[in-house]
């Protein structure tokens, strides 16, 4: 029994070893198939919001000729385009994207990928905002970091007319929108495509007078960035910044008290936002998401904040902290004698610090000066009277005149650039035309070759210059 | 041998063929079977089955109101149905409203295929609540369709968000005094003692009655005080000083 199931197992291993194996002739046959390649040395485009996306691949083929293609461009797995090259008019929103194109080869399925990295932009991202005003008629005009000038975005973005005389114009400072003030409305718009999303009924519900406002307001966030302020017509509105630009609420009501505020805010620690009360010429001070405003404490040292005694004329920023939770202020204030140049700072533990207070003496014209901007990398403070600009130096306590404008021109705003501190931008009325003009700043606080370096012509009358990203 | 244990395996093999096929038969499952229950039930941190009430007062309504409902949450035990039911509410220990003349409890209809429900507790403002709290003690009560219902912890899920308690007595204030509302321990310092013609002038102003955190939000916390310290100034510049019900001044901090 065994034996016989012994043979037959061994009968079936034999037959089947004895066709196992064969010998190979090892002759094996490639048939040559085209290589591509996608030969782009740029793979990395930066567009603004509406304008075009052009990617012209470099193909290379091992074997031209014999061979078509199918093309594919995606987007997160969404397919943009099916063409070679990629013509595409961005509406994405601004960000990052990567965009994979893929070829394959209608033979043989082979294909080959090729990664871009998209950013696209706002299509007005950054520069300056022209505040200008033809005919009675107000408008903001941008110039973009690239230089070039748009007239009047917000009417074409919102396919609308704004009416009334602009006042000014405050960039949020945390990104998102700008607010804009005309002697009729406020208007919160988008930064990046200027479409327009708010005005006087969800931004200030609660203004105490009616408009139209007696002067330009201003605005500004605390340094913590969750409270922002506006300063109309003497009276403080406050309001939650919310944690984006999306969940912001309206401002309040006018903060109560008996005060005239000065058109300005500054916020120096962490904690404390102050204001200066011309009607009784002292600072006032607000903490965060407090909303009493009381008058600052006596100061001892080189002035008392509580007791100024001089009238405010004018304010810029100094230096501030790495992240802005400290930010210096420099104060142009006079009395019955002479203009004054003092600045409230801060110390090494975040606290509110008096500092300069010196009066702005061997300075010619100060007394008529009607425009200043601070540096905040030297000492030194740029004024300007009719078409003259003087740079005032704060620790020889003297200024100079620097740059004259034809005769006819009026200086109506300059601003320094903040992040660099090295470029003065000046809006010049000649008449009812404005222009403007780009300084370098070199070493010395000097104009680099005593003359400007870049001139935009064209706007209407102007009123406010005021930076694209920045709030101040 | 060999062939007895084939025989023995041919038998086993039939053996197991027959009692295969004898060997499974379907079983009735057992369900619950009695009256359908029913309990509150409120989320465990309320601890409205412990210790904690719910409070009304027909002071804090927008209107002048002489009878409002009040919604009691219901969760019932046992099978859904297709037909209406009849639930009831009855007065426990504890009770000091006087039902009838404080308040109503009406067996009222469930609709068909409902697990929860709200049932309309009727409360009467009635003369004596404007000096008195009254209390009233719930328990369900026998109905028909339900008698009293399976009670302890549902587990948190994706439903409910958060452990629930299902529970036999619940305790229900009732006034219509101006009493210091619990979440004021929040307004203290922005919004300042509360009292009775505190609270009034607020709802004057701001139009709303419920100023809970909730409700108002951190941008109506922080910016409500400066709306109510612009009335109140316009106030007292033509009326004078505001007085609460205890003859003190009236001040938002």
């Amino acid at each position: 029994m065994h034996l016989k199931h012994f043979f037959k197992l061994s009968s079936i291993i034999v037959i089947m070893l004895t066709f196992a194996c064969s010998k190979d002739d090892q002759r094996f046959k490639y048939a040559q198939i085209n290589d591509i390649q996608i030969a782009d040395a740029t793979t990395s485009f930066t567009v603004a919001q509406r304008d075009s996306l052009i990617i012209t691949p470099t193909l290379i083929e091992t074997m031209p000729g014999g061979d078509s293609f199918t093309y594919s461009w995606t987007i997160d797995s969404e397919v943009i385009a099916d063409s070679k090259n990629l013509r595409l008019q961005v509406t994405l929103s601004p960000g990052t994207y990567t965009v994979i194109y893929k070829v394959k080869s209608n033979i043989n399925d082979v294909y080959t990928l090729q990664r871009y990295v998209i950013t696209v932009t706002g299509i007005y991202p950054d520069g300056w905002y022209v505040v200008n005003s033809k005919d009675g008629k107000g408008k903001v005009s941008l110039i973009r970091t690239d230089d070039v000038v748009f007239d009047n975005p917000m009417e074409v973005a919102n396919n609308k007319t704004y009416s009334g005389e602009p006042l000014a114009l405050y960039n949020f400072g945390k990104g998102g929108f700008f607010y804009y003030f005309t002697d009729q409305n406020v208007y919160r718009f988008n930064m990046n495509d200027w479409l327009e999303l708010g005005d006087k009924s969800t931004i200030l519900p609660h203004l105490a007078t009616q408009l139209p406002f007696k002067s330009a307001p201003v605005f500004i966030l605390n340094t913590s960035k969750f409270d922002q302020f506006i300063v109309a017509d003497g009276g403080l509105y406050a309001g939650i910044s919310g944690s984006t630009s999306d969940d912001i609420k309206p401002f309040s009501q006018r903060i109560p008290g008996d005060y005239d505020l000065f058109p300005g805010v500054f916020p120096n620690t962490y904690n404390l936002t102050y204001f200066y009360n011309n009607a009784n010429m002292r600072f006032m001070r607000m903490g965060i998401f407090s909303r009493i405003l009381e008058d600052a404490p006596q100061t001892t040292g080189s002035f008392d904040m509580a007791n100024v005694g001089r009238k405010m004329i004018a304010y810029d920023r100094g230096i501030s902290t790495l992240f802005e939770e400290e930010i210096e202020w420099y104060f142009i204030m006079e009395d019955d004698n002479d203009r004054y140049l003092m600045s409230l700072t801060y110390d090494a533990f975040g606290n509110t610090l008096p500092g300069v207070n010196q009066e702005m003496a061997n300075s010619p014209e100060i007394g008529s000066a009607t425009n200043f901007a601070t540096s905040s990398i030297l000492k030194q403070l740029y004024y300007t009277v009719g078409n003259r600009v003087y740079l005032y130096d704060m620790l020889a306590k003297s200024a100079r005149l620097i740059y004259t404008f034809p005769a006819g021109y009026v200086i109506k705003d300059i601003e320094m650039l903040r992040s660099s501190s090295k470029q003065l931008v000046i809006g010049v009325n000649n008449g009812a035309a404005g222009e403007v003009y780009y300084f370098s700043i070199n070493g010395q606080g000097e104009f680099s070759n005593s003359t400007y370096e870049k001139k935009f012509t064209g706007f209407g009358e102007i009123v406010q210059i005021a930076p694209a990203r920045k709030n101040l | 041998m060999e062939i007895n244990h084939t025989r023995i395996m041919k038998y086993v093999l039939y053996a197991t063929m027959v009692f295969s096929l004898f060997s499974c038969k379907k079983e009735a499952v057992e369900t619950y079977q009695g009256k359908d229950g029913v309990s509150f039930f409120a989320y465990t941190y309320q601890q409205l089955h412990t210790t904690a009430t719910r409070s009304y007062s027909f002071a804090f309504q927008s209107t002048v109101k002489t009878r409002d409902t009040l919604y009691i949450p219901l969760r019932i035990t046992g099978k859904l149905s297709d037909r209406p039911r009849a639930v009831l509410l009855k007065t426990a220990e504890g009770t000091t409203a006087t039902a009838g003349i404080d308040f109503e409890l009406k067996e009222v209809a469930i609709p068909p295929g409902v697990s929860i429900f709200n049932y309309p507790l009727v409360l009467i403002n009635s003369v004596g609540m404007a000096s008195n709290v009254y209390k009233i003690v719930l328990e369900p009560a026998e109905t028909k369709d339900f008698t009293l219902g399976t009670l302890g912890q549902t587990p948190a899920n994706s439903v409910n968000q958060g452990t629930e308690e299902n529970f036999r007595y619940l305790t229900i204030e009732v006034s219509s005094m101006y009493t210091r509302p619990a979440y004021w321990d929040v307004l203290d310092a922005d919004f300042g003692e509360f009292s009775a013609e505190k609270y009034k002038f607020m709802v004057k102003v701001l139009g709303i009655t419920d100023f809970s955190y909730e409700n108002i939000g951190f941008d109506g916390f922080i910016n409500f005080p400066v709306t109510l310290r612009n009335a109140l100034a316009a106030y007292e510049a033509a009326n004078g000083p505001l007085l609460d019900e205890n003859g003190n001044e009236i001040s938002f901090p």
